[in-house]
Formats: C-alpha cells, structure tokens, sequence
C-alpha cells in the first residue's frame, strides 16, 4: 500500500505544481470542429499554430479549446481523410472558431471518421489504445458478411477470445468479465448476440470504437482488464438519410433524419435476423414453430440547445428468442439509455454530465401441459450519474475532474413453477443491492516538447446495502470443496443499511518520451478495482451467467498493470508501428470448487474460491495506411495464469483463454473506383485443456479421472482460418443521391475444421450390461466449414 | 429452391450445433488407485461392495481386480460388524441371515444428527485393509440408509402424430418426495430386465429437482417429482436410432423402476459423475475429479483411494405394456 502512497503523492503535487503555470495576457481560441456534409463532431481532430507549434485534439464532442498569449497565429487543423484547414487569427480576446472539414475524397461511400490525427500512434500520451473506424471495419471480412464491433477488434493485438461463437473477447490475458463494455456510456452486461456470433453493436449506430487495454485513464474505472467505449453515431441534422443492409442472417436499416434543422435530429437503426422465417418452410413440421432470432434497436437524439449545452439522448434495445413456441422459450437482452448534456461554461471550462441505466436480463420458460411449468427470470440493472468537469488550464494542461454513483440491483434468480397440477411455492433468490461511487482527477500535462504526462487518481467505494440476509461461511477443511453456512450466522439488514463497505485508492500514470518528430517511447501504470464479478466457469460464458456484486464473503477483485512501448510512424505515417511489453497482476479472482452450483443457488458464495492471477506478453503492431494496399499484421506473445488452492495442486495453471501466440494478417487492396478485395489470416495457438488419465467404473460408467488433478495442462491444435471479401460499389451517377454496394465473402476459405476444444465422452450407443460404454475423444469444433455469403447495402 | 434449402440447413447447424470428430489420441496412464464402489441397500438379498483399480480411460477391459482385502462393514447404532468375504470380479459379498437382519433404514427426524456433531451419514461404517503395490493401505467411509418414498405410479402415453408409425410410447414415473430438505434419489429404470445403462439415462434428484435446490426447505408437504425427473425414465436414443425412428418403449415391453435413497455425498458423487460424461459443446466445464468420501486412514493410503460408499432404501414398481396407452392429450 505505501508504493500507491509514494504515487498518490507525487501525483498530487504535480497537480498542484500545474495551477501555477498560469500566465497573463492568454487568450483562448476554442469552438467545435464538424464534417461539413453531415455535421457529425469529429472527435480527435487536431487544430494547431504553425507560429507556437502549439495544438490540441478535439475531445470526445468534438469541442477544442487552445490557449495561446496574444498575437496573430495561422489556426490549421486536420483530420485523416479531410482537406486541412487553414485560417488566420488576430487573438486579442478570447475567439471562437467553429470549423467545417469537408471530407478529401468526396466520392468515397462511407464518411471517414476516424478520430485519430496521423501520427497519434506516435504523439499521444495514451498508449496500449486501440481505436477501430466503421470504414476499417467495413473492409474485414466479416462471418456472413456482417461487420461486426467485437470481431473486428479481436484482430488487434493483446485481443483475443476463447473461440469462435464464445461471447465476449479477453484483453491482455483479462477474462470477459474484465471487460467494461460501454454503448455511450452505459455499460452493456452481455455483448452478444445469438452466444457469441454477433456483437450486439449495430454498425450502421456506431461512430467510434475504442479499446483501452493499458494505462487507462482515471475517468475510467470498475473493471480491472479494459474498457471497450462504443459512441454512437450523431446523426445527420441537414437532411434525412437512409442506411441498409440485406445479408443471409439479418438485415440492417437506419435512419437519420433532421427534427429542427441543423439543431435537433434523430437517428434510428435497427437489425433482425430471419433465419428462422427463412427457414420455416423447409423444417418439419415438429421444429416449424421454433424460433431463434434477435434483433435490436438503436436511437439517438441530438439537440444543439444553445451555442453552450447540447444535449443527447441514446438508447438500446436489444433481445435475442429461443424456443420452440410450444413448450420452451427463453430470451435475453440488454437495454440501455443514456441522456448527455454538454455544457460550456466557458471557452475554458466544460462540464459534461451523463445519466444512464442498463438492464440485462434473461428468462426461462417451460410449459408441458396445463399441469406443468417452470419460468425462470434473472435481471441485473444499474443508474448512474457521472458528471465530469474538463478544464483547458493553459497550453500545457487539461484536467478532468469527476464524480460518478452506480446504483445496483440485482436479481439473480426468481422461478415460480407448477409440477403435476401442484403450485409450488415460488422460489427466489434475494436481489443483491450495491452502490458505487468515485471522484477521480487526472491532467494531461506537457513538460516540455519532449515529455507528456497523463496522471489521475481515482478514489472509489463499494458498499453492498440491505435489504439482504447474509451468511458467514466455514473455513474450508480440505481446499476446492463446498464451504457451508456457519450455523446461526444469518443477519438480516435492512433497506439501505450498508453490509460491507470496500474503498479504494486508484493511480494512473502514463508517459510519453518523444523521441523525434516520427517516434516516442511511453509509459504506464494502471490500479483498478472491479466491485461486480461474473460468475462463469463454462469455457464460453452463457446468456444465463449471473454478475454478483462484491458481498461480505466476495472482496473486490484488484489489478495493477504495468506496460512500455516503443511507438514509431514511416513514410509521412504511411507507416505505424508499435511494440508494448505489459506485466499485469491480478488480486481476488473468483475460481470455483469442482462441481460448483452457479445458478439458482442461495449459498453461491461456498462454491467459489478465491484466485491469483499474473498475465504478461508482448505485442506488435505494423500497419499501412495509406495507398491502395492498407493492411496490418498483428502479433502477440502472451501468458495469462492465476493460482487457487486445492486446483492444480494449488501451483499456476493456464487460464482458459491463454494463447502464447495470436498473429493476424489483415489485408485491404482498392483495385479501382468501383472494386476493393480484402483478405484477412489468422493463426492463434491452441487453448489450454485438461486430459484425463485414468477412468474409475463405478455401478457400470466409466468417469474420467485425472489421477495427478491438473488442470489445463494441454493444448488444442492450432487454429488458423483465412477469410476474404469483396467488395462491389455500384456505378455513381450524378446528382443521385442513392448509393450501394454489394460485398461478396468466403469465411473460413479452406474449410480447416478449427477446434474449439477436445473433450472425452462415453460413446452413444447402449453399453453391455454392466460395462461402462466405450470412451472417445471428441474434437468439437465451431464453424467447421466455409462459410460464402452475399450482402446488398444501399445508402441514400 | 433446393439449394436455397441446403444454404439454410447449412447455415443453421453451423451456427447452432457445430462439428464433432471422434479423433484418436494417445493419453498416457496415470498411477494406478483402488477404486470403492460401494453401493449396499436395504434389501433382504445379497449385499456386494466392489474393489477394482483405475485403468486406462480408453481401456474397455475390467481393471484389475483388488482381491486380497478385509472389508467390514460396522453397524455403529448396535455395534454390530459385518463381514463381506470375497466372491469374484473384485465384489466383496454379505447376506443378511434373516430378514430382521437386513440393513437398517434412519428414521427422520429422530435421529437426524444422533450425537449432535453435525453428521447424520454414520449409522454404517466402512473398514477395509489391503496390500496394495506392497504397501499396507487402510481406509473408511460412512453412510446412512435413508427413507425413500413409494412410487405412486407408472404411467404411459402415446405421443400424437401424423402416421402411426411416427407415435412413440412414453412412460412417466409419479412418486412424492418427502416435505424437508436434502432428500436424494438415484432413480433406476429396467426396460425388460436390462438396466437403462447410459450415462444421460443416469437419473437423480434433489427433493424434487434434478440438480441441487433448496425446494427441500420450502416445501411443507409430500410434492411430486417436477416433469425431468418423472419423464426421465425413457431410454435414450442414439444418433442413429433417432435417424431410423427407433421406438422408446413398445407394446409388450415391462419396464420396473426403482428408487433409491442415496446420501447427499453420493448425490454429488452421481451429479458430477453425470457431468463429466457428458461435458461438450460450446458451455463445457472444465474436466474435473468427481468427489469421494472415502477416507485413509494411514499415510501410506494417501492418494490412493477413490469411489463411493452410499447405503439406499429402495422402493418400485413394474409395468407391462400390454395395449396402446393412451394418447397424451
């Protein structure tokens, strides 16, 4: 603890070094910089003074602010794939400049918006970032054709996922449930669509991707792998426009359209799949009236109030059906809404204030007759409200300031059922209630031309409320066995009264070191405490895991991060290229007994176990750019562990999801105006597993047995899948405005029958009497075959 | 059309049922242990408890046999020690003289819990000696007998379909668990005289569930099995027999059910033994040891010893399908 006391501290006098840079006769230049055709903000554009060589990015609105002493400057700002700016200033008070880029290349379908300066990779203080434009994604070959947020970015470095059709996706060595999952703020519990084949994102919503894996900022906090930010899009507040899709498994429509021209505007997308109404017809008649479909909707309001607030309001729906309409339906969603006002108090001060709530939740229904029937229903929702303060303090500072409360209610499980013709009494589990709060500080800091420091400290508290009856469990005598209640350990809270609080002290630190104009080495350290745990011991998490909040038997799980990078750009950044090395220990992970009981059960907190974990790797990243061939190869060395007593014979072990090397090749290649292709390689080692030794024969089955108790001290073979895509644009005619274009895919071009996993099984047919059945290795694999599709999208 | 239709089939199983390739794969075998499977029962018959070794997990053969040991059984409310002398294939037999000498069966909630030290699994202790691998090994283990309710009924039905060669024969089993808790139940089903001997026919309940729940704490009277334990004695069909509309039960078939009481420790040992037969697909656990209550007792025993030890009261009925039952509606 006294290493984060030295940190605390020296962050805190860097901070109060900062107030006194502040200089007389300053003025400040600031405003928001759009695309001109759309008016979408653009987040990440840069404005700058040639004279000073001074210059800032536009933040998460668009919105800059640049303090500069009096004088006459020439104000430029730039963004990848928009002609430059350029304009001169007499700034003699403080001015206000609102900037328009019109987009380079007009005859481009998609509007660029890519929220990174050129060399970013390189001038940035954040590193262990990545960020994903739509165009980006637009190019990968996706399966079926659908661009897909989470797909995509298990293509980048330290990304990776257990398999194909897992939900979620595992950064730097982190489970799934490590990850905070933003859509405009709120965070999203289950990412996925049908498991894990699609990603709850629809594209034609989404404005900007951002991955943080390391040195996370102190605005960030409650999760201790990453933070996956999803914005959606502004929409167009000019003129209506219309967006779509027709592909093999959904379709896709959006439209945007202006409410109080070029101040208020709405934009709505949806997507459903109709496999199953495609399907119908062909199926017999006992599975016709099955269903298994999703399909979700995205809204966005914005309204530009006043020159000073601008208000948004976004929301998501979304649910996935399965069932066969007559005696078994289940479903799962998320919902989300978040409301954002934008404030200015001046052309310094900005206070951003966003409000939300999110709900998961997942039903099970069964119904055998009249006599008969089970209905099973679990629900996780959250509020919270995070006002944030950004200050413009000189040309050298930019604090962030913030509060943020997360209200939670669980309900982890409520049945009510009637077995032949007997109501049973209804069986719950009691919901779980929490409250999170944080104050958190950083400030961006330029020491000189060389040297950028991001520090913040972010201070967090986690209380578990009443109304709940809590237990004290026993000690476990033999380790990885099922602890009971401590007898008469029961206590009863009431509403509100706090169960057990936890606090924690939360630094940031990140540095940059440029070396040159074209490269920079840059550092991080990263503390997060995680209040909310997913409980998930199946090899890919299911729509029915449960999140359980920090309890008095379950502490909050803790993670430091410690990461360095070289980052270097070539070619007028035609060229990126970085390396980071990362070394991340995890504290308090939540592991289970052998045969653990996750769902529906009252005394869940006797069946897990508390873990260690360390991950480290190193990462590469190459990418072109710019010209017709763009593309990157990323590769990743990684280890990723964690230590539980009684499992393993209590030594390290590999976690599920470890893979020592991930490579990705992704290639795009624009023939001409009309035809681009694209190809995208992967090879990925095999995930870990466990292989029995032995068999016992007990009462005639034969049950596998691994005489030494390891865990996952084996390997799956290889996996490694090519896909390709082409992409056809439609002849552009002159003064219509209707485009469209037709991608052609191959997923998984040479069929490889990739394992997802091998696990060991009796074989189907009835054994002898009192022989157990004869056992077999079964390589199960996902997609195990090419899959081609077709996709139509049109844009008006 | 048609190929409209294989894209889509296709499509489908993909996404939702993936591929499985029986592959061949060397495992190397691990250190031999003496497996206990000590399954004895209240019955007015012959009483067997096994001890075998681990073998391979690919070997088909019987393992080897632990023929040379002392195996007792003590009957800790009388002082009483039976002897099991050994007959063949690795079992270990007794039978009771008499009637009135058969297993007894714990009486609730009298002597639930008799001598207040939390345990109520001791009426019945399990002694055995051996030289195994030239080493003394000594070990223990103890059970309850515990009560276990009547079957009501079986009952048949006939499943409505389009052609009658489609209509399949199904069988409920109705029997009540008793009101209060952590009641377990292996539930066995004879279909002709053979055992229902796969592993997914492997059938056990919790009070009135399949898994663990806490049914048994909320329920204040006698409640009936819910629909997958009641419906859980049809054979289960293979692949192939799906594809070739093989019948579950037919006219002329007798099916007989037992039930038997199991404690909760053999209650875990059946569930996760379930489990690891059948852990696959995309949600699969990780491969993990089924639990034992057998305990050494010297140190040389240590990680030698696996199984189960578990005392049943049993209970069942039989049924000849003599006609067509009923159709379900």
């Amino acid at each position: 603890m006294s290493k984060f006391r030295q940190i605390t501290f020296i962050l805190f006098s860097l901070l109060c070094a900062t107030s006194l840079y502040g200089q007389s006769k300053n003025y400040t230049l600031s405003g928001y910089i759009k695309d001109g055709a759309t008016g979408e903000s653009l987040i990440g554009a840069t404005v700058y003074t040639a004279e000073l060589k001074a210059g800032v990015v536009t933040n998460d609105d668009g919105f800059f602010s640049l303090t500069l002493p009096e004088g006459e400057y020439t104000v430029k700002s730039t963004y990848v794939g928009y002609n430059s700016f350029s304009k001169k200033i007499k700034l003699n008070g403080n001015k206000k400049l609102n900037i328009e880029l019109i987009g380079a290349k007009t005859e481009l379908d998609e509007v660029l918006i890519t929220g990174e300066r050129e060399d970013a990779n390189v001038t940035d203080v954040q590193m262990s970032t990545q960020k994903m434009d739509i165009e980006t994604m637009l190019k990968i070959p996706a399966l079926l054709g659908e661009i897909d947020v989470i797909k995509s970015i298990q293509l980048l470095p330290g990304v990776s996922s257990v398999g194909e059709g897992a939900t979620g996706f595992n950064v730097r060595g982190g489970g799934i449930g490590q990850n905070l999952v933003l859509l405009d703020e709120a965070p999203v519990f289950n990412s996925s669509h049908l498991f894990g084949f699609f990603s709850v994102f629809n594209p034609d919503a989404v404005k900007d991707v951002k991955l943080i894996k390391g040195g996370i900022p102190a605005q960030y906090g409650g999760r201790i792998s990453s933070i996956l930010d999803v914005r959606m899009k502004d929409s167009n507040p000019e003129k209506l426009s219309v967006n779509g899709g027709i592909g093999v498994i959904f379709s896709r429509l959006s439209v945007e359209a202006p409410i109080i021209k070029d101040k208020m505007s709405i934009l709505v997308a949806g997507r459903r799949s109709y496999i199953d109404i495609l399907a119908k017809p062909f199926l017999e008649e006992d599975l016709r009236s099955s269903k298994f479909n999703f399909w979700d909707l995205t809204a966005k309001v914005n309204y530009d109030l006043s020159e000073k607030n601008k208000i948004y309001l976004s929301a998501y729906w979304g649910r996935d059906n399965f069932g066969d309409a007559e005696s078994f339906d289940s479903g799962w969603g998320n919902i989300t809404s978040t409301f954002r006002w934008n404030h200015l108090f001046n052309d310094k001060l900005v206070l951003n204030t966003v409000a939300y709530l999110s709900n998961y939740d997942y039903n099970l229904n069964f119904r055998q007759n009249a006599t008969d029937a089970f209905d099973w229903k679990s629900q996780i929702k959250t509020y919270s409200i995070k006002p944030e303060f950004t200050w413009y303090l000189g040309k050298n500072n930019t604090i962030t300031m913030g509060a943020q409360s997360i209200y939670y209610d669980f309900s982890p499980g409520t049945t009510s059922a009637m077995s032949g013709g007997q109501e049973l009494p209804p069986f719950e589990l009691q919901n779980q209630f929490a409250l999170e709060n944080a104050l958190y500080i950083g400030n961006d800091q330029k020491l000189s031309d060389k040297i950028t420091v991001q520090y913040g400290l972010r201070w967090s508290s986690f209380t578990y409320l009443g109304p709940v009856t809590t237990y004290e469990y026993e000690e476990a005598v033999i380790p990885n066995t099922r602890r009971d209640p401590v007898e008469n350990s029961e206590r009863v809270y009431g509403d509100w009264e706090p169960v057990e609080t936890y606090f924690s002290l939360e630094p940031r630190l990140a540095i940059k070191y440029q070396l040159n104009e074209k490269s920079s080495i840059k550092a991080s350290f990263t503390h997060m405490a995680q209040y909310i745990h997913l409980i998930s011991n199946t090899s890919a998490a299911s729509p029915l895991d449960v999140w359980s909040p920090s309890t008095n038997n379950i502490v909050p799980q803790r993670g430091e991060q410690y990461a360095l990078g070289y980052f270097r750009n070539m070619k007028d950044n035609t060229f990126e290229f970085s390396t980071e090395v990362y070394y991340k220990p995890m504290r308090n992970l939540i592991d289970y007994i052998n045969g653990a009981d996750l769902l529906l059960n009252p005394y869940l907190e006797g069946d897990l176990l508390n873990s260690t974990g360390r991950a480290y790797g190193l990462e590469v990243y190459l990418r072109k750019k710019k010209g017709k061939y763009t593309g990157w190869l990323s590769y990743t060395l990684a280890r990723s562990e964690q230590i539980t007593e009684g499992i393993n014979q209590s030594q390290y072990y590999p976690r599920r999801f470890d893979q020592a090397h991930n490579l990705t090749l992704s290639n795009f290649y624009e023939l001409n105006d009309r035809w681009s292709f694209a190809a995208n390689f992967s090879l990925i080692s095999g995930t870990p597993t466990t292989f029995p030794t032995n068999q016992l024969q007990i009462q005639g089955y034969g049950i596998p047995h691994n005489v030494d108790d390891v865990r996952n001290n084996q390997r799956i073979p290889y996996y490694h899948r090519l896909d390709i895509s082409a992409t056809l644009k439609g002849k552009k005619k002159p003064n219509r405005r209707w485009e469209h274009y037709w991608i052609f895919g191959v997923y998984n071009t040479y069929a490889r029958k990739n394992p997802y996993s091998i696990y060991f099984l009796p074989s189907d047919e009835r054994p002898e009497q009192g022989k157990p059945a004869p056992n077999e290795a079964i390589q199960f694999s996902v997609l195990a075959n090419i899959i081609p599709s077709v996709s139509f999208n049109f844009k008006w | 059309m048609r190929n409209n239709k294989l894209y889509i089939v296709t499509i489908l199983s993909l996404l939702l049922f993936g591929c499985e390739d029986v592959i061949t794969i060397d495992l190397p075998q691990g250190k031999t242990q003496i497996v206990v499977d000590g399954f004895i029962n209240n019955k007015f018959e012959k009483q067997r408890i096994r001890l075998i070794n681990t073998n391979g997990y690919f070997d088909p053969n019987t393992p080897p046999l632990v023929e040379n040991a002392n195996v007792r059984v003590i009957d800790l409310v009388n002082n009483k020690t039976i002897t099991f002398t050994y007959e063949s294939d690795g079992y270990y037999t007794w039978t009771p003289p008499t009637e009135a000498d058969t297993l007894i069966v714990r009486q609730r909630p009298a002597d639930f819990d008799r001598d207040g030290d939390g345990r109520y699994d001791n009426y019945y202790k399990l002694e055995v000696d051996v030289n195994f691998q030239e080493q003394d090994l000594a070990f223990e283990a103890y059970t309850s007998l515990e009560r276990v309710p009547p079957i009501d009924s079986l009952i048949f039905k006939t499943s409505r379909e389009e052609k009658e060669e489609d209509e399949k024969i199904t069988a409920e089993l109705w029997a009540k668990d008793y009101a209060g808790p952590n009641d377990c139940y292996w539930i066995k089903t004879f279909r002709n005289g053979d055992f229902l001997n796969k592993s997914n026919e492997l059938l056990i309940a919790f009070d009135i569930t399949p898994g663990r729940s806490d049914f048994g704490d909320i329920l204040t009277e006698d409640t009936y099995f819910i629909p997958p334990i009641r419906g859980g004695i049809n054979p289960s069909r293979s692949e192939e027999e799906i594809e070739n509309n093989a019948p579950l039960y037919q006219i002329g078939d007798s099916v007989y059910c037992e039930i038997h009481s199991i404690t909760e420790n053999a209650f875990d040992f059946l569930s996760q033994s379930r489990t690891q037969m059948s852990n696959g697909g995309l949600f699969a656990r990780p491969l993990a040891n089924v639990p034992t209550n057998i305990i050494p007792t010297n140190d040389q025993s240590e990680g030698l010893i696996i199984g189960i030890f578990c005392g049943s009261a049993i209970s069942y009925k039989g049924h000849r399908i003599t006609t067509k039952p009923p159709y379900e509606d």
